[in-house]
């Protein structure tokens, strides 16, 4: 039987457990997206050498189009031909208390599929069928057990693997957990040998992997919380390392005062890939102030390449005020942030000239004209290396009970000094709502972006129009906490 | 730095330990200087047990029968204008048992160490995994998410503050307990678990996503598979890299090939969401092509090669190794 027969068969045993009809027993929701994305792609075109001006092999069309020449031919790339994406996304959610006290089991499953002959532009849908989580869980006061594909949140970031994990509740609010199982790549719910990564890497990983890893989280007190995690990925045959990290995070709460502080260490690489410190606290009148500084340097697992070649990122400050009048119908904030880019020890005495820095501004706010009827807005100037933009949204909306409500947005944005396709200039605006209809929700939203390429004469606008709509039915038993997130 | 930072981190950990806010600071009323004047703790907090919010706390009024500047020094003090920001649907009125037992914890009776109770003090009654199957409303003890989203005064709860949706890592990691008492499981993953619903991005995020790409303005990779989500759509769109050294891309930079080196140490991230590691080895490999070393100053070598060997030959051996082996 193979891994992912055997996954499927674990899931449906999952949702075959016994829901008796005392407790909660079950709930669940189903939600459908789809979307209809229109897009249009580059491709590379080529007109005979002699009806571009100029020598060299990097000329211009007459338009003014970048093209590169070989002796016979220039080549440059122009818009290719307009075409339409439909995604749709099937997830199911379900919940199962099984009747004995603390054991229940969870699953989340998502089915994909793509309307029309496009599978290859939109990512992963080439993938029908994903389970993001399925695991049982035996929960009592002191201790946490889980086995199944399970996600894990820490100082790390977010991982999902097959395995599983024991948590312990020490005496002096100390949390212990270990944890372990076949890892599966970030972001894509598949192990490392995945079809996925080979289609797009010839240096694909060849090997799967084990993920393995312990944290202790500590409360000394009610204002401050710890963690501390060390995590590590071996291949399951050779025995060699994908990657080997510790990680630290604390928050400390001084009356309403927040202070947060993260690092992340590679040590293969011996590098800190993030430094972290952040403060946030309320000042008078309304107001709250925040600051951040970071040191931020990629980490790359070892089935690659890419550490060797010594990134470096960057360091940045990052600053916040947030402001909120008393009666709370109006509230407004402004925020900025610089980054300094290290030294590379590669800089180029001639060249293109690469900057080394770049800064972000913003601000925006909130106009409650009635309970029901609210505006949003908001301008961000962002330049630096690689891409710039700069623009703003405005939105209105209209509540008619708590999930009916019916909002216009408009937006205008340019991109700038972007390494890609050069600037462009955008112009959006569309329609969104929601409908409850009985325990069910439907939202839905339609967008027209209209494009102007300003650099590029052979690119055609790139307008996008958008149209989406959700529908989330739950089932089973309401706890009450239907956990939208926020 | 890196000697600094471990140094730093342990010491605003100590700090905080140390100065951790000692009882009085969450209840700052010095309550053992009056226990002699007030022998129950409903003479001051009679909503307490009436329900009455008004009640809740003494008026002005009330010390001033004391504090009148002559009996005892005048005081400046105001009730809180709400109830203290908590996600929990608590209500003293069902909870008709002695103060003491949540607010003494301990069964200490120095009128100093008065607190609020701690989750303990919940749970030692609350038993999760035993009540928790026996209450079909969550809401019982628990605000919803939607409501709890703005506080009375129509502010963000404060331990999530500003921009928190970005920049939550460190509360998350390090208070998954908490997160849970308000976020159902799903919670994470309607935004980590990549290729679902855009429900993170704006819906004109796929037009204007470059510059938060570049800037790194959260981290794309705790989300999305750097070659099997922005590879795979760059190269179906036609922007994949094709090792060529100039180019229409790169804002077509004729001497792109002079900067590149700085721009890829700078946001490799961004290299590799469109070129595969085979176009950087035509050249940065040790056994083939115009071996150029990628490595920087002080690279790890021995460090890495005791790791994955595997890594180091996909360059310093003939021919190219996987990842993993070859």
């Amino acid at each position: 039987m193979t891994y992912r027969k055997l996954l499927l068969v674990a899931l449906l045993a999952l949702l075959a457990l016994p829901a008796r009809a005392e407790g909660q027993g079950f709930n669940g929701r189903a939600r459908t997206y789809a979307s209809a994305l229109q897009i249009r792609d580059l491709v590379l075109d080529s007109v005979p050498e002699g009806l571009v001006g100029g020598e060299g092999s990097q000329r211009a069309l007459l338009d003014g189009t970048p093209a590169v020449c070989d002796g016979a031919y220039c080549r440059f790339y122009r818009s290719g031909n307009d075409f339409g994406v439909i995604p749709v996304l099937q997830d199911l959610e379900v919940n199962v208390w099984t009747g004995v006290t603390g054991l229940s089991a969870y699953a989340h499953v998502r089915g994909r599929q793509s309307i029309g002959d496009w599978k290859v532009i939109w990512p992963g849908m080439e993938k029908e069928f994903e389970a993001l989580a399925a695991y049982v869980e035996y929960r009592r006061s002191f201790y946490r057990v889980q086995a199944g594909r399970i996600w894990r949140t820490s100082a790390l970031g977010f991982y999902n693997y097959d395995g599983g994990s024991a948590e312990f509740r020490l005496p002096s609010n100390l949390d212990v957990s270990a944890y372990g199982g076949l890892s599966l790549v970030r972001g894509l719910s598949e192990m490392h040998h995945s079809d996925l990564i080979s289609s797009v890497e010839p240096l694909a990983p060849r090997e799967d992997a084990y993920l393995g890893g312990i944290e202790a989280r500590w409360r000394p007190s009610p204002a401050l919380v710890a963690s501390l995690t060390y995590q590590k990925e071996q291949t399951i045959h050779s025995g060699e390392l994908y990657s080997e990290r510790i990680a630290g995070s604390a928050r400390l709460l001084v009356d309403d005062a927040t202070v947060d502080l993260e690092v992340k260490y590679d040590m293969a690489t011996e590098q800190v890939n993030l430094a972290r410190l952040a403060v946030s606290t309320p000042l008078k009148a309304g107001f709250r102030a925040s600051g951040e500084v970071r040191r931020y340097v990629p980490f790359f697992e070892l089935w690659t390449i890419w550490g060797a070649f010594s990134p470096v990122g960057y360091d940045e400050a990052r600053a916040r005020l947030d402001w909120t009048r008393s009666s709370g119908t109006l509230s407004a904030y402004t925020y900025g942030s610089y980054r300094l880019y290290r030294d590379t020890f590669a800089e180029a005495a001639s060249g293109p000239g690469i900057r080394d820095n770049g800064w972000r501004v913003a601000t925006g706010g909130r106009y409650s004209l009635t309970d029901d009827l609210s505006l949003r807005g908001e301008y961000r100037y962002d330049e630096g290396y690689g891409s710039s933009r700069h623009g703003g949204d405005l939105s209105l909306q209209r509540f008619f009970g708590r999930d009916t409500f019916v909002s216009l947005t408009g937006t205008a944005f340019e991109t700038f000094s972007e390494l890609q396709v050069g600037s462009g200039r955008v112009f959006g605006g569309g329609v969104q709502g929601g409908l409850p209809i009985g325990p069910a929700r439907l939202l839905g939203g339609a967008m027209f972006y209209k494009h102007q390429q300003i650099e590029r004469p052979s690119l055609l606008d790139l307008n996008q129009s958008r149209l989406n709509l959700t529908l989330e039915i739950p089932f089973g038993k309401d706890p009450g906490l239907r956990g939208r997130g926020n | 730095m890196k000697r600094a930072l471990l140094p730093a981190a342990l010491a605003l950990v100590l700090g905080a330990v140390l100065s951790t806010p000692k009882l009085e600071a969450q209840v700052s009323f010095p309550h053992e200087k009056h226990a002699v004047f007030f022998s129950e703790c409903s003479a001051c907090h009679g909503g307490v047990t009436s329900g009455v919010q008004a009640d809740v706390y003494p008026q002005l009024s009330t010390c001033a029968a004391c504090h009148d500047g002559s009996t005892a020094p005048k005081v400046e003090w105001m009730p809180p204008k709400d109830a203290r920001a908590s996600s929990l649907a608590f209500s003293h009125t069902p909870h008709a048992f002695d103060c003491a037992t949540c607010h003494l914890p301990g069964g200490s009776e120095d009128l100093a160490s008065l607190a609020y109770p701690e989750p303990e003090t919940c749970l030692s009654c609350h038993v999760p995994g035993v009540q928790h199957q026996q209450v079909e409303e969550c809401g019982f003890c628990h605000a919803k998410v939607v409501d709890f989203r703005l506080t009375q005064d129509g502010r963000l709860p404060p331990f999530h503050g500003a921009g928190f949706s970005s920049n939550h890592g460190a509360a998350a990691a390090a208070d998954q307990p908490e997160c849970a008492s308000c976020h159902a499981e799903n919670t994470c993953t309607q935004c980590h678990a990549a290729l679902g619903e855009p429900s993170f991005h704006p819906i004109n995020f796929l037009a204007s996503h470059s510059s938060e790409a570049f800037g790194r303005v959260s981290d794309c990779t705790s989300c999305h598979s750097t070659e099997a989500f922005c590879r795979e759509c760059h190269v179906a769109l036609g922007f994949q890299g094709k090792g060529e050294l100039a180019g229409p891309f790169h804002s077509n930079q004729p001497l792109w090939i002079l900067g590149h080196a700085q721009a890829a140490r700078q946001d490799l991230e961004s290299c590799s969401s469109c070129h595969r590691q085979t176009d950087c080895l035509r050249c940065h490999s040790a056994s083939a092509g115009m071996r150029v070393s990628p490595h920087g100053p002080d690279f790890p070598s021995s460090s890495i090669a005791d790791r994955n060997k595997a890594m180091c030959t996909a360059c310093h051996v003939t021919g190219l190794a996987g990842g993993g082996a070859s």
